[in-house]
């Protein structure tokens, strides 16, 4: 071929050669819509190359299948950082999700720092480990990463226990939802949540290690204005009524409450008033054998499933009340339980108030479960 | 009378403006060769040298007389096999004379002739051999460069005066003690015709030594099966007080079918660098003349097919392969071949700024899907532009170029039938791979380049590249090797 024809018609092809390509990868797979994608690396020799399939998509989750990540701290540097940074910049990508890997703190800190080019809005880290602390701050020259959902699952760090405090200064203030679950944290991180605000959601279940103590000691919870909702699941609560002090004494003013997987019971002596503004509640999973009698003022909505409550509670003033997997409601349960006493703190609401103003909700548990409940009368 | 003296002027006016077209040819030069006096001095240098080598094998014609002794009556004598056997030209300069030409000198150069002598007296015969030595011999000549009507340059002697200070004859044999009484008249006589003559060998080996080594010069060089070049001088070669300046057309053309130059070339204005022999300053209009032959010539548009890659890669020019980035391309044709459809909508143009190349092409990407019955499907075209900035060198004596990083590539969506495209992602993804392995492919072919117009024998060193406004400069010293 002459010179000038020596460049060959491929060459412009060149490029396109090494997009994303082959819909034939079993690892990464995008829907017909190009938006959510899905890789799943459990394979003992992932095909990490397929991950450019998801190049276009907009939320897509990674699953490392427990691989040591370590391999990619030996690549060196992007061959073109500005040119990198335009592509990054261009990405539909707003949640991630990266699940069981390990993962070394450097190769973290590449992958903040490449997100704060990025317009993504919601990153979930699950069951991962992150090696070789510590993990850098961003440098000057960084912006942040302005997520507004932040979900820890179960992530650890290596040697320094405080994962939040080093991710914190990475991200923007404007962080509205943050999940701090299963990471065992024993009290509310109040240090490390300042920045942030705006939050309008915590949800810090799963820490067994916090318990009530937990909850009164976190006064920055008072510092949350925009703070709405609440979780606290499996949390070690035992006592309603010390939640309900706890949250005086921090000033929240949540809407939701979720303490459901707890073992929670009533405590009507101590005197406390529910923040006026909590309008649903989930006490569900939490064994309750009766219905609490201190209950907020304006509460909207309450679960009370998967209790052990043996009678139809009488909560007119609720709208929604979710009352599936009771005892009350299961003939076979109820007919095991029928011999044990009725525990001392908890009061039955008067027959007489029951068919006059019982909520909708209530009418559908089935007439069969209140022709029972009439046959079974519990006197103290 | 009226109409006549009218249509005698028409023809007249006609006539002229013919003159004048035909003057067009000689325009702005492509090319203009610039030889500085350090040049010249140089070509000097080696030229003294052949012409050294080659006045030792010159044989001087044979030289006779009469002579005329009193009391002894007349006789004549002949010296013949004037063989040249050291020659010493120093002192040799080659001075540009502005307007004219070049001016030639040699002073007080040396040359020692040896041969025979036969001398006769009535019937006596004697004869020897002698010895000359040829002293303080200048010569002068001045040369009148121009162009003929093919465009090769052309040299002619004008003026040439030469001295000779002194010559000594040394004449040996029988009775060679007699001719030693004419020594002095048989020196001067010799002196008189050396003089001459040597401004004969001078117009002569001009004539025929360096007149045809300039026309060695192509006029017409093939490039490839497409191109050729037009190196013809488009005008004398003009002599200024530093330099001599040569102006040459520079102009790619198709083999096949040539066709005039679309656009006039803006004049060259190179600088008064003269450190250097040689300064080529090349005008853009070179580099774009290229770009439109191989353009005409369709060298720039391709058709793409799957069976145009390799069967080792693992990816295919099909519509699965673009999911990741076009994804309803995998929903409206699940696995079908694709075209890719390249063509540029003009010829790419080279613009040189001081410091800089700048070039623009812009290309269209029209991609199809063909379909079980060979039917073409349009997907959608894109427009992509680079502006991409070069530098220019030289390898050798051919002139090559290449790309440098942070040119850039812009794409627009002229049209798509099958909805959205992300044409940004895809301008960002080809722009991070188009810099990091595109280029180096790109610039492995711009290597090659194209050859200056040298003469035979000649190479270049201690390079200079500068990019001026619609032109480039390159400065050289020069090696002559003739083997």
């Amino acid at each position: 071929m002459e010179p000038w024809q020596r460049l060959p018609p491929l060459l412009l092809l060149y490029p396109l050669l090494l997009l994303p390509w082959s819909s034939s990868s079993t690892v990464c797979i995008l829907d017909e819509e190009g938006d959510n994608c899905f890789c799943n690396f459990s394979a003992p020799e992932p095909q990490w190359n397929d991950i450019a399939m998801c190049i276009s998509a907009v939320e897509v989750e990674i699953l490392g299948g427990s691989h040591n990540l370590d391999v990619f701290l030996q690549k060196g540097g992007v061959a073109n950082p500005g040119k990198a940074e335009d592509v990054l910049r261009v990405l539909r990508l707003r949640r991630l999700k990266l699940r069981e890997a390990q993962v070394p703190a450097p190769l973290l800190n590449h992958l903040l720092r490449a997100l704060t080019y990025t317009r993504i809005k919601e990153l979930t880290l699950e069951d991962l480990v992150i090696s070789h602390p510590p993990l850098q701050p961003p440098s000057p020259s960084d912006s942040n990463v302005g997520l507004t959902a932040l979900k820890l699952n179960r992530v650890s760090l290596v040697g320094e226990s405080n994962l939040l405090a080093a991710l914190g200064p990475w991200l923007k203030p404007s962080l509205k939802a943050l999940n701090l679950t299963g990471l065992g944290l024993s009290s509310v991180p109040c240090p490390d949540l300042g920045t942030f605000k705006e939050l309008n959601s915590l949800d810090l279940s799963d820490n067994p290690e916090i318990g009530e103590s937990g909850l009164t000691g976190a006064f920055c919870l008072k510092e949350f204005q925009a703070l709405r909702d609440l979780a606290l699941r499996n949390t070690s609560l035992e006592s309603l009524g010390e939640v309900c002090q706890g949250l005086e004494v921090t000033g929240t003013n949540v809407q939701h409450l979720d303490i459901s997987y707890n073992e929670l019971r009533d405590t009507p002596q101590t005197q406390c008033t529910w923040p006026p503004t909590l309008i649903s509640l989930n006490l569900s999973h939490s064994k309750l054998k009766c219905v609490p009698k201190s209950l907020p003022e304006k509460l909207q909505q309450l679960d009370l499933s998967y209790n052990l409550l043996m009678k139809q509670p009488m909560l007119p003033q609720v709208n929604d009340l979710i009352l599936r997997g009771n005892p009350f409601a299961d003939s076979v349960t109820l007919a095991r339980l029928q011999g044990e006493p009725v525990p001392k703190d908890c009061e039955v609401p008067s027959r007489g108030t029951r068919s006059v103003g019982t909520p909708l909700a209530l009418q559908v548990s089935g007439t069969a479960a209140l022709a029972m409940l009439r046959g079974v009368r519990v006197f103290p | 009378m009226m109409m006549r003296a009218q249509s005698w002027v028409l023809v007249s006016l006609l006539l002229l403006l013919e003159v004048l077209c035909s003057r067009v040819d000689a325009s702005n030069p492509g090319i203009v060769v610039r030889i500085t006096q350090k040049g010249l001095n140089y070509a000097c240098a080696k030229s003294v040298i052949t012409l050294e080598k080659k006045l030792l094998t010159i044989t001087l014609p044979d030289f006779q007389g009469d002579f005329k002794i009193k009391h002894f009556g007349r006789g004549d004598y002949h010296f013949k096999s004037l063989n040249i056997q050291s020659v010493e030209l120093k002192n040799s300069k080659l001075d540009l004379v502005p307007g004219e030409g070049l001016e030639a000198s040699i002073s007080n150069a040396f040359i020692r002739v040896d041969g025979d002598w036969k001398a006769r007296k009535s019937f006596v015969k004697v004869s020897g051999s002698f010895d000359l030595q040829v002293k303080g011999i200048s010569i002068s000549v001045s040369l009148r460069l121009s162009s003929d009507s093919s465009g090769r340059p052309t040299v002619t002697s004008k003026q040439c005066s030469s001295h000779i200070a002194d010559v000594d004859l040394d004449i040996s044999g029988k009775i060679g003690w007699l001719l030693n009484l004419f020594r002095n008249h048989i020196e001067s006589k010799f002196r008189r015709i050396l003089q001459d003559e040597i401004c004969e060998i001078v117009k002569k080996s001009v004539a025929s030594d360096l007149q045809p080594y300039l026309q060695s010069l192509p006029v017409i060089a093939k490039i490839d099966n497409i191109a050729s070049m037009d190196y013809a001088l488009v005008g004398p070669p003009q002599a200024t007080s530093y330099s001599l300046d040569t102006p040459f057309k520079g102009e790619f053309f198709r083999r096949s079918h040539r066709s005039p130059v679309p656009f006039e070339l803006p004049a060259m204005n190179l600088p008064e660098d003269h450190d250097l022999m040689v300064y080529f300053g090349i005008s853009d209009s070179v580099f774009n003349t290229a770009s439109q032959v191989y353009w005409e010539a369709g060298t720039m548009n391709y058709t793409i097919t799957d069976d145009m890659i390799p069967s080792s890669f693992r990816i295919r020019l099909i519509t699965s392969s673009f999911r990741a980035l076009v994804p309803q391309l995998g929903k409206l044709y699940p696995n079908m071949p694709m075209e890719l459809q390249v063509t540029t909508s003009s010829p790419p143009a080279m613009v040189f700024s001081p410091g800089n190349v700048t070039l623009t092409p812009v290309m269209d990407l029209q991609a199809f899907v063909v379909q079980p019955n060979s039917l073409r499907v349009p997907l959608f075209l894109l427009s992509v532009t680079t502006t991409v900035w070069a530098t220019v060198g030289v390898n050798g004596s051919r002139i090559v170029s290449s790309i440098t990083p942070g040119s850039s590539l812009t794409m627009e969506l002229k049209h798509s039938d099958i909805g959205p495209i992300n044409v940004p992602l895809i301008q960002a993804i080809l722009n991070y791979y188009a810099l990091s392995t595109l280029l180096p492919a790109v610039n492995e072919n711009l290597e090659i380049g194209f050859p200056l117009p040298l003469p035979r024998n000649i190479q270049l060193q201690d390079l200079l590249v500068q990019t001026y406004q619609d032109f480039l400069l390159l400065g050289a010293n020069v090696l002559y090797t003739k083997h």
